[in-house]
């Protein structure tokens, strides 16, 4: 779900650099999914496509290739006017937020210990 | 070399200013397209290198391209856009809209770079090249003035 590899050429190398766009993403990420479902809430559909696109590109640069796919295909969706499963892709963007949160958290303190 | 970011995603901000921070480079960041519009036209000396996202709310990458070519100082600026689509035809009307390159998101560091390295050295040249003609300018009048001064018959 974290393609480590990527995330750390993307810092070349950079610990603190590191731990702060993963401080960024994780304040990031809930908030735009938060967005997502008032825009969804409000039938505001250009915003709710601007959150999934800044969703798409906030987790592309962490490399959390699962909330890529799910902000992409969501994005991608939006695009061609098809919402009726924003719900559910919001539901399963909450819980993989949920599942990297402990992954990019344990990286920071590797790189601190 | 002045550069100025302009994206909306602070993640992106943040990479895209450690990446471009080195010796004689001096970065601009910016929230959005506005903003990059409002700093660009109250600069003294508009910086030479704009990376702009494409994908902003307000003026977007685009549309701050166009406005860029149609500004007399502004428009021999080097543009990279920032873009997370990469069909063919978007990139088309990326360079139509006046960019001179583009990256794609999630952008490599060191090909960025790389990118803003030729971009840098295309400033560069043209600086060389306008000196010269301001040279050369110079030294026609000044060979005018001295046959204008030459005693004539």
């Amino acid at each position: 779900m974290l393609d480590r590899d990527a995330l750390w050429y993307r810092v070349g190398g950079d610990g603190a650099l590191l731990a702060d766009i993963i401080d960024l993403f994780l304040e990031e990420a809930p908030r735009l999914v938060a967005e997502l479902r008032l825009a969804l809430a409000q039938d505001d559909k250009p915003r709710a496509l601007r959150c999934a696109h800044r969703l798409r590109g906030a987790s592309g640069d962490l490399s959390a290739l699962r909330v890529t796919a799910l902000a992409a295909q969501l994005e991608s969706l939006g695009r061609q006017g098809t919402w009726e499963q924003a719900d559910a892709f919001c539901q399963a963007l909450d819980t993989e937020i949920a599942r990297i949160q402990p992954v990019l958290g344990a990286l920071v303190r590797k790189k601190a210990a | 070399m002045k550069i100025l970011i302009a994206d909306d995603d602070p993640i992106t901000r943040r990479l895209l200013e450690s990446s471009l921070a080195q010796p004689g480079h001096e970065i601009i960041t910016t929230h959005d397209g506005q903003q990059a519009w409002e700093t660009l036209q109250r600069m003294g000396e508009p910086p030479p290198l704009l990376v702009l996202d494409w994908l902003m709310p307000g003026i977007d990458g685009l549309e701050l391209c166009r406005r860029v070519r149609k500004t007399p100082e502004l428009q021999l600026a080097y543009v990279i856009l920032l873009t997370s689509r990469s069909h063919r035809e978007d990139i088309v009307e990326g360079l139509e809209a006046g960019a001179d390159d583009y990256v794609t998101k999630p952008f490599n560091p060191n090909e960025l770079r790389a990118r803003i390295s030729v971009g840098s050295r295309m400033m560069k040249l043209q600086r060389t090249l306008a000196d010269r003609v301001k040279e050369l300018e110079g030294a026609l009048q000044r060979v005018s003035q001295l046959q204008g001064a030459r005693p004539t018959g």
